[in-house]
């Protein structure tokens, strides 16, 4: 209860610090309206899964609290990335958030599997980090710099009359935060990953962790590396693309619910990676937009998950079915995430889409667009797959599901915020501006 | 609006027989049979005497052309085509035909329906029909005149299915629809073509149009005349369209009189001779359609000649007849067409009639091998069918005479191998019909009927009336030399623009010889068949139980047209049919949809498959993935 | 402001029905199509049809993206609003009074309705695409949950063959949208004055939506969803998808596509005319040989339709009215003729037409007005049919003869396949019913009678419809001139 306090007050403080800009720690970090808002939804994303967690970790048998203790490091971590202004900064921050996740993987002790995500996110974590310290150090070598800001300056005074290291530099940053947001070919260790670690770290990563990850991504972007070049620009709608189609192929056999929203996250990631390539202006908007969407509609799709782990040892799609008799509400709010996530209007992630591909095409990606779309497609297959479980058939066994009242509250709070983002996008808007 | 008495009785005309239809339609089933006979009948006799009263309003001077618009109906290139009607004295022989014989059939059907089921709708149908066909007649525009075309068509498909638990009169109705349905779309597409070039479907702009426009045998008149000519051809069942009136004859048999051989299979002829300026502005379709009467009247005739149901004769006498008038109008003799429609609906409706007294005393028998001799036992229907026959022979004074003769005419001054054709056609027609009397009158009694089904007098007064006009019909219609020709002289303001008879008229010598040649041959024949049909008969008769020699074979199986109709329309349409549903739809297109889903689906499971859990692989992948990136670069950065 | 409360009224009593149960939610979700319908009419009665745009009404949505609520009715819009106000009581009233569910089914189609009105009557791109989208969720749980047969493949492959045609739809929608002047704007006059776009882009951009209109309306060969669908949902959702949702093809084209893409249309005018045509003689001849009652009626309303999307490329005025005219004619043709379909299967728990027969024997009056709506689908004159088909031929003759006459081709198809239904169901003798069932009671008639009184009303006198519409297509036809 007192962390859950601890963070509201946080939130508390990073709203009230709203409109004052302000640099600390010499200018290592810096509070803004883009690391305010972020940091504000990492701190709610964090506040939701420590809300969620004494059920799920009681059932296990686990320390809760060490656990709570690490997320909070990892919130750390994150805070600090999405509002760097040094990259020395951006690596320390990664490197907090990622040791964090690394045990946070492995903190089911006693199942191998966990074990295994663990080891599998630390061994190839370790390696894509050295890519970033690389790829800093080549910008600094041209640039002479750690600061974004001096970056960018000099960046775009030089307007492409730049030494190649910088660009070698800049791809390899890409790199190593493609593999922190598991963007394709760099998303190997993200299905495993979140499949083998417990549902409540599995949600934590693919929310807070990877919200963090593109937070850190675009700021990056947006401050040192404007206008992109043109081939990166094209580099990173590959990687989106390759990302988002990987992910929906791969989501549409899988039985277990858990793995089929572990390749669903890795799809998203190949939507909001749109925003890189296309950094500037708007992308801000739209990266804290879909940001929120994604959280919420996982959320609620995770609440089901963890819900079912109370209940059934099985992961298995099949025990959504039926879902709707026996609990109209969870259906509903499942059916708006599927929805929101599969991008149909009027729920918000249809707008994060259109948003994104806005953004994109206004850029100069359409063809990239039009893969994203087709991508979507696909993505139906698996989304309206659960939404028909749950309304068709007779459930095989009847589980006579308590929701806990934080449960309810998230739930109730993520289908508010789907819905009412989906009628009225505008609300947030032109925020980050 | 002030609204002359003329045009007030001109729009109820058609909407009498309409409300006849409403009453019996809604509430006849709660009705006595006399009730529905009385809406049925007295709906048209009000009918026929508003038109008697336009006729005599016409003839005595008081309007030429009577007009009344009722309402617009749609809006059609720049102006707007009214729900109006129109009489001329075109429209006004059509209505007195259509509302006199149709009262008579009315009254007929009074006894020959009695006692059946549908009683009520049998009613409420023919006033239906009575109603689309004066819409046709009176229409004063191409579209509404289709209105009328097409509501024919239905009623005819109504009745010819009328019997609707018999699958067979079914196939036959919907036959007849879809054949009529054929020819409509040339109907349909002559009035596209008709707007387009005209700007309007409005007969008096139209025609002026086409009149002052002139131009004649230009490719658009001759597409226009082409494209109605073969609506029409639809219509009045000539070739390559005629096979569904004999199937017709599934109908009750007073329908047959009067849609298949007194009204609607004329109407046909009425288009032409409607469309009279346009037509005479294409010689090119007068060949057409002269050669296509020609062909029909022949080939029905030869037809005719072996059949053994008593109405399917009478049904290919009415598409050789049908040839007649278009052989007629093929010569631009659209008053000598127009006059064999009337004396032909009064014969052939009376023929018809006859037959179905035969029909009706002898219990639904229509098989002429199972009559004879009835000569004895129906006297009055007998006589009524000599009548009968002898009208259509063209037997002097009676109306078929004058009306063929006329036809024979002028197509001899026109064309005298068309002349020898008919000439042929009409002595096969006496054949034909002298057969049929022979085979149902004449001789020993072949059937097993012992009681005959009496007639009552609502039956035998149509016949009466209806054998007096065979007779004396034809006085409508003096040969020309008499200077008698009233027909003529009462249809010329309509034909007043025909200049096609630019050609010298034929002396009188001529002409009288010519017609007393044919009554000659014709007499011949009368008397060869009369004077040996014992023989001729068991001849026959042996020979329709067995085996027929080919040139006999072909003809009774009516030149195999249906079996070649069937074999290389329907069925192949039919195998299309199935072809796109089975190969085309489900296995192609829907296949090649299924088969991208099945394509995504097999792909994810290949996708799936990346991911071995193999960390090595992994980080190998991986790296390669990022070396790949690297090349990338390099390779779009040159 | 009227045509909001037409969007709002069954939007939110939509949404509350879903979450409430009972019976009591049928009346109230009559209660609520008939105000619909009210309103509509009020909405037609106090339409000018010279001015214009009407009931304008236009507020800032996402005003930082240039994203408005604009809503507005022409004398097109209009039409179908009223057809969607007008068939709507009829269907709700035609569903049983037993359905599973009643809460979510009422509320799912009052949801429907709501889109379809935003859909013809959206003023603004992106609402338009919102509403587009929105229309299809509730079909395709209404399809899902109350359907018959194989619906969770079959309704999965209507989404997301539906949805691939939208979302290309919506790629080009963006696509346009950047094409505007600063700030960027969705508005239809904004759209209509772009014109920095050359040949070879108004291409791609033509087949964008093109494929969205294509596969909704369907035009041949984007239809094999359709068959399918229509025989596994529920007739209400058949009704609702064939009566009024494939309008929203139709009138997408006449809106966004035509005005928008007038140098595109312009030069793929021919391919979309030809496929058009062709998808009509095909699912004509199709249609001869089907034995499913509702199968046969698919491909006749796809038959249908296919001469509506050639009178509609044909881009010829007579066309275009055509195309309006026998929007509706259809619309309400159709909603008949399925309705009267799912009357007959559930007398004698058969579709197939063989073993049918007999029903004229068993209740005349049924059979009458069954006769009436073939007539109507048949194209005879004095019908709606016949005044939609008349324009829509005249239209393609004016374009292309050939294609006119292949295209009136189906109007003898048409005849055959539709008597062929009528003699199959109704003549002959019963086979499958030992007893005669009524199957025009109380209840059937009151949806039966209206519509066939509309059938034989609009074709007689259809002069009030087509000046409604006149001025608006005379517009649209100004547009697509470039």
């Amino acid at each position: 209860m007192a962390l859950i306090a601890g963070l509201v007050l946080a939130f508390g403080i990073t709203l009230a610090d709203w409109g004052i800009r302000e640099s600390y720690f010499h200018n290592m970090i810096s509070s803004d309206s883009y690391s305010l808002s972020f940091s504000a939804l990492l701190i709610a994303c964090t506040g939701v899964s420590l809300l969620l967690s004494p059920m799920y970790y009681n059932r296990l048998n686990l320390p809760y609290m060490d656990i709570a203790a690490m997320k909070l490091f990892a919130l750390a971590g994150g805070i600090c990335i999405v509002s760097f202004v040094n990259l020395g900064l951006l690596f320390i921050g990664i490197e907090l958030l990622s040791i964090s996740s690394f045990v946070l993987a492995g903190s089911d002790k006693r199942n191998l599997l966990s074990n295994e995500a663990s080891l599998k996110y630390f061994i190839t974590g370790s390696v894509f980090s050295s890519f970033l310290l690389f790829g800093i150090a080549l910008v600094y070598a041209v640039t002479g710099s750690f600061d974004v800001t001096v970056i960018g300056a000099f960046y775009s005074q030089a307007g492409g009359n730049i030494n190649n290291l910088f660009y070698v530099g800049m791809l390899m940053i890409i790199i190593a935060l493609g593999f922190k947001v598991a963007a394709a070919p760099f998303h190997f260790w993200a299905p495993d990953v979140y499949d083998g670690s417990p549902a409540m770290v599995t949600l934590f990563l693919s929310t807070m962790g990877k919200i963090a990850a593109f937070g850190a991504f675009l700021r990056l972007f947006n401050q040192a590396f404007l206008p992109v070049p043109y081939h990166i620009g094209i580099l990173t709608c590959i990687m989106a693309v390759a990302t988002m189609f990987i992910g929906n192929l791969s989501a549409l056999w899988q039985d277990s619910y858990k793995r089929m929203l572990a390749y669903s996250a890795v799809a998203q990631t190949g939507y909001l990676l749109l925003v890189i390539p296309a950094s500037g202006s708007m992308s801000a908007d739209v990266l804290f937009y879909n940001g929120i969407t994604y959280i919420a509609a996982s959320v609620i799709a995770f609440s089901v998950l963890l819900l079912l782990n109370q209940y059934t040892e099985s992961e298995s799609r099949s025990q959504l079915i039926g879902l709707a008799k026996q609990n109209p509400f969870l259906a509903f709010a499942v059916t708006v995430a599927m929805l929101s996530l599969a991008g149909i209007p009027p729920t918000a992630g249809f707008f994060g889409k259109y948003y994104l591909f806005t953004l994109a095409a206004g850029a100069g990606y359409t063809p990239a667009v039009v893969f994203a779309v087709i991508s979507s497609l696909i993505s139906i297959f698996f989304y309206f797959d659960i939404i028909i479980k749950m309304y068709t058939g007779e459930a095989q066994e009847q589980l006579k599901m308590v929701i806990p009242p934080a449960y309810s509250f998230s739930i109730f709070v993520s289908l508010i915020v789907l819905i009412l983002l989906g009628v009225f996008p505008g609300i947030l808007t032109g925020l980050l501006q | 609006m002030n609204l002359t008495f003329a045009q007030i009785a001109l729009a109820a005309l058609p909407f009498l027989p309409l409300a006849g239809f409403a009453v019996n339609g809604l509430w006849g089933r709660r009705f006595k049979e006399t009730t529905i006979g009385i809406v049925g009948c007295g709906s048209i006799l009000l009918s026929f005497l508003l038109s008697v009263f336009l006729f005599m309003a016409n003839l005595s001077g008081s309007f030429a052309t009577v007009q009344v618009r009722l309402f617009d109906w749609i809006p059609v290139a720049n102006g707007s085509i009214g729900f109006s009607l129109m009489a001329d004295p075109l429209s006004l022989i059509m209505l007195l035909v259509i509302t006199g014989v149709g009262l008579l059939i009315h009254l007929y059907s009074v006894g020959y329906m009695h006692g059946d089921a549908g009683f009520a709708r049998f009613f409420a149908y023919l006033n239906l029909f009575i109603f689309f066909m004066l819409l046709l007649v009176l229409a004063d525009n191409f579209l509404l005149l289709f209105a009328g075309w097409e509501g024919v068509g239905l009623c005819s498909f109504l009745l010819i299915g009328f019997w609707f638990t018999n699958e067979s009169y079914n196939a036959a109705a919907k036959k007849a629809f879809v054949m009529n349905r054929i020819g409509d779309l040339g109907f349909l597409l002559g009035m596209f073509l008709i707007v387009f070039t005209y700007g309007s479907l409005n007969f008096d702009q139209v025609f002026t149009a086409a009149a002052t426009a002139g131009g004649a045998n230009n490719a658009t008149i001759i597409a226009i005349t082409l494209l109605l000519f073969w609506g029409a051809c639809g219509k009045s069942a000539q070739i390559p369209l005629y096979t569904w009136l004999p199937d017709a004859m599934a109908g009750p048999t007073p329908v047959s009189a009067l849609i298949h051989a007194a009204t609607m299979v004329t109407a046909g002829i009425y288009l032409v001779a409607r469309c009279h300026v346009l037509f005479s502005l294409a010689p090119f379709t007068l060949s057409v359609v002269l050669a296509v009467g020609v062909a029909t009247a022949l080939l029905a005739a030869t037809i005719a000649l072996f059949q053994t149901d008593i109405k399917k004769v009478l049904a290919y006498s009415t598409v050789s007849q049908l040839g007649y008038m278009f052989a007629a109008l093929g010569t631009g003799a659209y008053v000598a067409g127009l006059f064999h429609v009337v004396t032909h609906a009064f014969f052939k409706a009376l023929l018809f009639l006859g037959a179905g007294a035969v029909i009706h005393a002898l219990h639904h028998e229509q098989d002429l091998r199972n009559m004879g001799g009835l000569r004895t036992e129906l006297p009055f229907v007998y006589r009524i069918f000599l009548v009968g026959t002898l009208a259509i022979s063209g037997i002097p004074v009676f109306s078929g005479f004058f009306s063929k003769d006329e036809i024979l005419m002028n197509v001899f001054q026109h064309h005298t191998v068309a002349w020898g054709l008919l000439f042929i056609g009409a002595l096969l027609t006496t054949f034909y019909m002298f057969r049929l009397l022979a085979l149902a009158f004449w001789g020993e009694k072949r059937g097993h009927h012992a009681n005959y089904v009496p007639m009552n007098t609502t039956m035998k007064l149509p016949l009466a009336v209806l054998a007096f006009l065979s007779f004396a019909g034809g006085f409508a219609g003096l040969p020309e030399f008499t200077g008698l020709n009233w027909l003529h002289h009462y249809l010329s303001p309509v034909f007043s623009d025909v200049t096609l008879h630019n050609e010298p008229h034929l002396s009188i010598g001529v002409e009288l010889g010519l017609m007393a040649f044919t009554v000659l041959a014709i007499a011949g024949v009368i008397w060869f068949y009369a004077s040996r049909f014992k023989h001729l008969q068991t001849r026959e008769l042996n020979q329709l139980n067995g085996e027929l020699p080919w040139y006999k074979k072909l003809p009774a199986n009516k030149y195999y047209v249906d079996e070649w109709y069937n074999r290389l329309l329907v069925q192949p349409i039919n195998r299309l049919s199935d072809f796109l549903y089975r190969v085309a739809d489900t296995l192609i297109i829907d296949g090649l949809v299924n088969r991208i889903g099945g394509m995504v689906l097999s792909a994810g499971n290949r996708a799936r498959k990346l991911q071995s859990g193999d960390i090595g692989i992994y980080l190998y992948v991986m790296l390669a993935g990022a070396s790949g990136l690297f090349l990338l670069y390099v390779l779009l950065g040159s | 402001m009227i045509v909001t409360i037409l969007i709002v009224l069954p939007l939110l009593f939509g949404l509350a029905a879903i979450f409430s149960n009972g019976r009591s939610v049928r009346n109230a979700a009559l209660a609520v199509s008939l105000a619909e319908f009210c309103l509509a009419l009020y909405a037609a009665y106090s339409f000018v049809p010279q001015a214009g745009m009407q009931q304008v009404l236009n507020l800032p949505w996402i005003p930082a993206l240039g994203i408005h609520y604009h809503v507005g009715v022409d004398g097109i819009g209009l039409l179908l609003i009223l057809l969607t106000a007008l068939l709507m009581p009829f269907i709700l009233y035609s569903t049983p009074d037993d359905i599973p569910k009643p809460g979510a089914y009422y509320g799912l189609m009052l949801v429907m309705q709501a889109a379809l009105i935003g859909v013809f009557s959206a003023l603004d791109g992106f609402l338009f695409y919102v509403f587009w989208e929105m229309a299809l969720i509730p079909i395709w749980f209404l399809c899902l949950l109350w359907g018959r047969g194989n619906t969770v493949a079959v309704t999965l492959k209507f989404f997301i063959y539906t949805l691939f045609g939208s979302l290309l739809m919506l790629v080009a929608l963006i696509y346009l949208y950047l094409q505007t002047p600063q700030p960027h704007s969705f508005s239809l006059e904004v759209l209509y004055a772009v014109s920095n776009l050359d040949a070879n882009v108004q291409g791609w951009l033509f087949w964008a939506f093109f494929l969205a209109f294509a596969i909704k309306i369907p035009i041949f060969p984007f239809h094999s969803w359709q068959p399918d669908t229509y025989v596994t949902a529920p007739t209400q959702g058949t009704m609702l998808l064939s009566g009024i949702m494939l309008k929203m093809g139709i009138y997408g084209a006449m809106r966004w596509l035509i005005p928008v893409l007038p140098m595109g249309v312009h030069n793929w005018m021919p391919v979309a005319v030809a496929l058009s045509v062709a998808g009509a003689v095909y699912a004509s001849v199709i249609a001869l040989q089907q034995n499913d009652l509702k199968r046969m009626l698919a491909y006749s309303s796809m038959a249908h339709v296919g001469i509506i999307g050639a009178g509609l490329f044909s881009l010829t005025a007579n066309g275009l009215t055509g195309v309006v005219f026998q929007m509706l004619a259809h619309g309400i043709n159709t909603v008949a003729l399925f309705y009267v379909a799912d009357i007959i299967e559930r007398r004698n728990n058969t579709r197939n037409l063989n073993l049918l027969g007999g029903i004229a024997l068993a209740d005349p009056r049924f059979s009458v007005l069954v006769f009436v709506c073939v007539l109507g689908a048949v194209a005879f004159p004095l019908t709606n049919g016949f005044i939609g088909e008349f324009y829509l031929l005249y239209g393609l003759f004016e374009y292309n003869l050939p294609m006119c006459i292949a295209g009136g081709l189906t109007v003898i198809l048409g005849a055959a396949y539709m008597l062929q239904f009528f003699q199959k169901t109704m003549f002959g003798n019963a086979i499958s019913t030992p007893h005669k069932p009524v199957y025009a009671g109380k209840s059937e008639l009151y949806v039966l009678v209206p519509l066939t009184a509309i059938i034989l009303l609009t074709g007689i006198y259809p002069k009030p419809l087509l000046n409604l519409a006149a001025p608006a297509i005379e517009q649209l036809l100004q547009l697509a001139q470039f």
